[in-house]
This record gives structure tokens, sequence and C-alpha cells, in this order.
């Protein structure tokens, strides 16, 4: 039954509604609720179950979002892997081929001062000397000469020593005789200024670089090597010298 | 170790005056859902708040302070002072942390007059009626008046009809008093409002009953009849008189009671046996002198026993002192919550 109440419907007052009551209004009246509220054990069972749940749902959602971390990244993984192991294989071929450019000088310096050497001594050549013979090899050369007197085989000598390609210190004389049949002999003769000598002369050839050979060639004339060497320097410029 | 440990942390925690952390941790102890009421009560000069927590099952008185108030903001004729009481009442509110409760506001018994009808004498339920108007106890243009059962649940089975009268300069100042305060209002009520709804329950209402609400200055008597419905009188004594360290002036109280409660009984031709309840604020001015031994009254506290429980944190005073009130805040919120 409704108690006495004295306060009237227009007084001003907020009035407390039980149906607006979490406790007493309409929402608790089902047994549901008010069951579920007046159990003493819902909100600590609760909390426990929750806290399982949650020691359980966090790894595992952790672990289900690193794995999709890492499936996402795995194919640019794959992708850096195949192209560091292309530019790794580029390199070594690009080492491989500059190092087969530097094995290539051995081919131009090898045997190369034959023709500078050839093309100087035949435009040196005093005119009062004849050649016999020469012989050239890789580092050294052999040169037979006849000449009026021994004068004109001095300035032979002195011509040889300019060349660009020989080694200054290395000509000698091997031997010497006025008569050309005698060269060779171990026997001595005495020679006069004003005979006619016949004359060994060898030397050798300085240790040539391509840029060496290139410069020679080009004093010689010959510019189809010349040509080929400048490029081949060039080139060797641009992967770093020999 | 650990068991030591979390004892002494919440004692610590209760040491402290914390928010009821060390409650709301306690997993072992009862933790039903709970809503939280302020109960204010106004006896004269005197102004007790009460929270009072309760759900369907059950309720705890949580906590109780009282004041005296000076006559120039509580006089006879209601609130003298709207604002600075509603002021002092949103104070206790803080202190007691009840800021957000909706509030019953019960004034004493000897403030208002009951008496019934039978629905023959009167021909409509008009306020205005002059039958109606004619037994109360206020100048005509002072009464508000407020039918017991109210419209909505009087019905044709009904053969009497309660009529409860107020003065409405009184009521009014009140009603000022909580406007100023704010908070949601559950009503505004005579004391004696609960145990009228207790004893129309079914298990009561076949019984006669005569309920006794003891005030310092005053005596209020309810009686129902199961005849004539319900009837107020009022006894020109109270608690204070007889307020001693000696059973001899209780007794003599009791004595007193009784026979006023006789001329009552012989002058109204009301027979047969009454169950006699008795109950109210001024029962806890007898202090420790007051008796186990209430002769033919029976205390409300041993009926409504099974409906409440008392906090352990309410202090030793306050309980002393309003425990025989508190048995009349239940069944009044009670009533309220139950309609």
């Amino acid at each position: 039954m409704t108690p006495i109440n004295y306060i009237p419907s227009d007084s001003g007052l907020s009035l407390w509604k039980k149906q607006e009551s979490p406790i007493f209004g309409r929402v608790s009246d089902s047994t549901f609720s008010s069951s579920l509220l007046q159990q003493r054990y819902v909100v600590p069972w609760a909390i426990a179950g929750l806290t399982i749940a949650l020691s359980w749902a966090f790894p595992f959602f952790n672990n289900r979002f690193a794995i999709s971390q890492i499936s996402n990244l795995e194919f640019e993984h794959q992708q850096y892997l195949q192209l560091t192991a292309r530019i790794s294989a580029a390199e070594q071929d690009f080492e491989q081929q500059k190092s087969d450019i530097r094995r290539f000088s051995a081919l131009f310096t090898s045997s190369a001062a034959a023709y500078p050497f050839a093309f100087n001594l035949q435009r040196s050549v005093p005119n009062k000397v004849n050649l016999n013979t020469f012989v050239l090899d890789n580092s050294s050369f052999n040169v037979c000469a006849f000449g009026p007197d021994y004068e004109s085989l001095e300035d032979l000598i002195d011509l040889l020593k300019g060349m660009p390609s020989v080694d200054p210190n290395s000509v000698r004389f091997s031997s010497m005789a006025s008569d050309p049949s005698a060269l060779g002999s171990s026997g001595c003769q005495s020679l006069s200024s004003s005979q006619p000598v016949s004359v060994f002369l060898r030397g050798k050839f300085l240790p040539l670089t391509s840029s060496d050979l290139e410069d020679l060639y080009s004093a010689a004339s010959d510019y189809g090597q010349y040509n080929k060497l400048r490029l081949y320097n060039a080139l060797l410029k641009k992967i770093g010298g020999v | 170790m650990i068991r030591q440990y979390w004892d002494q942390v919440k004692r610590r925690l209760s040491d402290v005056k914390l928010p009821q952390i060390s409650h709301r941790l306690d997993f072992t102890g009862d933790r039903k859902v709970f809503e939280q009421f302020s109960v204010l009560c106004s006896f004269d000069q005197h102004l007790v708040l009460t929270s009072i927590k309760a759900n369907q099952s059950t309720m705890m008185v949580d906590d109780c302070l009282s004041l005296d108030l000076p006559s120039h903001l509580i006089g006879d004729s209601g609130v003298e002072n709207a604002d600075e009481v509603a002021q002092i009442i949103l104070d206790l509110m803080e202190v007691m942390a009840l800021s957000s409760s909706p509030i019953l506001l019960l004034l004493s018994s000897s403030k208002f007059s009951h008496c019934s009808f039978s629905v023959d004498q009167i021909s409509s339920w008009d306020l205005n009626d002059p039958k109606v108007r004619g037994k109360s106890p206020f100048l005509a243009d002072q009464t508000l008046i407020d039918f017991y059962p109210d419209d909505e649940l009087f019905s044709q089975d009904h053969r009497i009809r309660g009529v409860d009268y107020a003065n409405s300069r009184f009521i009014h100042s009140w009603i000022n008093t909580l406007q100023v305060v704010g908070q949601p209002v559950l009503g505004i009520s005579p004391m004696y409002t609960g145990i009228m709804t207790w004893a129309s329950n079914s298990v009561n209402s076949l019984k006669n009953t005569v309920f006794c609400d003891v005030e310092p200055n005053c005596c209020n008597l309810i009686l129902r009849n199961s005849i004539s419905g319900f009837s107020s009188f009022q006894l020109p004594f109270g608690s204070a008189l007889y307020a001693d360290q000696s059973n001899r002036l209780f007794d003599q109280f009791l004595k007193r009671l009784q026979s006023s409660l006789d001329v009552i009984m012989e002058d109204r031709s009301f027979t047969g046996s009454f169950q006699a309840v008795i109950s109210g604020y001024g029962l806890g001015e007898f202090g420790p002198s007051f008796p186990s031994d209430l002769g033919s009254w029976t205390l409300l506290s041993s009926l409504t026993s099974k409906k409440y429980q008392i906090s352990n944190k309410l202090k030793p005073d306050e309980l002393s002192r309003h425990q025989y009130l508190f048995p009349q805040l239940i069944a009044c919120l009670y009533a309220y919550l139950e309609s």
C-alpha cells in the first residue's frame, strides 16, 4: 500500500522513481538480474574467469600478430636475399672482368719493344755505318754493325743508348774486330782509329708499361697499336689501374 | 604470512578512513548490491540523518549522525531558515558520503493527525468535504490532507478509508528546504506511516494493533481496529519526564501509558485483544536502565529484526541513542520501496 506522502505533484522537487532505480527498478525485477546481483560469488568468479581468459587470449593474439607480421615481411625478405645474391654475383663477375682486363696488359707489353726499337734503329743508324745483322728477343737485342772507323761506331752506340726503350747502362760491346771474319774469335788485335771496325753490341730493353708503350707507338707512328693501347689504357684507368 | 600481511593492509586502510576500499576488496564478506538512501528525521529541534543501504532482500543501517538545532533554524511551526538548514543537511550528507543518495524525510508523528471514516459516511472523497475537513486539528486554510489508501488504490472493496492531516506551513517549510538540498526525494511522511503499512500487510491485517511512538515530549498512539481502521492519539507526556537511571521511573512511564491507553479504549469502545507495539526515538533516552521486560508491549525491533542489520561502523553513542528509532525508519523505507 502506498505510504502517506505529503509531497504535492507541483512541489518542484525531483522525485526518486522506483522504476529508474538500478536495484529496485524494472530491470532488476527479472529473475536473472536479481539472482545475479544477489550472488556473492558472481563478481569474484567473473574476475577470475576474465583473468584466465585474458592470460590465454593476450599471448594468443600477440602470437597471431607476430605471425602475421612475419608473413607480411617474408616476401620482402626473400626478395632482399635474391637481390643481394645477384649483386654479389655481379660484383664477383665485375672483379673477374677487371682482373681479365689487367691480365691483357701482358699481351700488349710482351715483345712490344721490338717494333719501336727497329723503327728507331733504322732511323738513327749513322750514314757510314752498316748493319750486318740484328737479333731481337723479348728483353734484349744483339746488333752486328760495320763502320769505316771507330768514331762512327761510337755515334751508333750513343744513339742506341739514347733510344727511349733501351736501358743505357746495359749497352755493351760483346766483341770488336777490324776484320769481320775475326769477330767472335778469342784472340786480341790491335786497332787503329782509322781502320774499319766490325762490332757486336748487345743491350736490354727497359721494362715497359702499357702507358710507356703508348708514347712509343705514337712516336713510331704505329697508330693501329697506339689506338688499341689508348683505349686499353683508358679502360685500365677507369677500373683503378693495374 | 600472506594472510597476516593482508590483515595488516586492511587494518591500515580502515585506519586512514579510505572510502570503503578495504570492504570492497573483501571478497569473503557478503557482497550484495545495495542502493543507499538518506533518511532524514526531525523531532522538534533534533535532526537525525541515517544512511540505509537496501536491496530487495535486506536493509542495513550504515551510518547515523544527529544534531540539535537552535529554534531560529527549526521552530515549532517548521523550518524557520530553509537555506541554513539545507546547508546543514548537505554538510551532513557530504560527511556521510550521501551526496548522491535520495532522501526520505520523516517528521515527528506529533505533527500529524490521523482518523478513519466509514465509506458510508462520506459521499465523495473530496479534499473540501466539510466532514473530512472537520476532523482536522489545524486551521482550515492551513490543513493538508492525504487519503490512505490514496485514490489509485482505493476501490469499492474498502469499507474504511483513512485521512491524514498535516499543517501546510509546516510541510511547505520542509519542501522549501528539500528544494535547496536538491537531491531526489522519496517522500515526506509522518513517522508512523511505516507501522501503518506494516499493520496493513496480509499477515497483520486481521489483528487489532496499537502502536506507540515515544518521543521526548509526547507519546503518539496509532490504534488500528479491523472494523474502524487507524486512529491517532497524542499523549501529553514523553520519555523526557521519566528518563533516569532507575527502572522505577520507566515502570511508571509504562503504567501511565497503559492507563492512558485504557482510557482511550474505553472512550472509543474498543474491545478485544490488541497487539501492542512500542518504539520511538524517545525510548533511547532511557539509556542503560531500559528493561528487557516491557509487559504487554512488544518492541518493534523484535518484530522487524529479520529485515535489517546494523553496520559495525556505527558509533556506539549514536547506536544507543537511536536504536529504537531505526526499526521505524526501516519500516517507513520498506513501505516506500514495496509500494
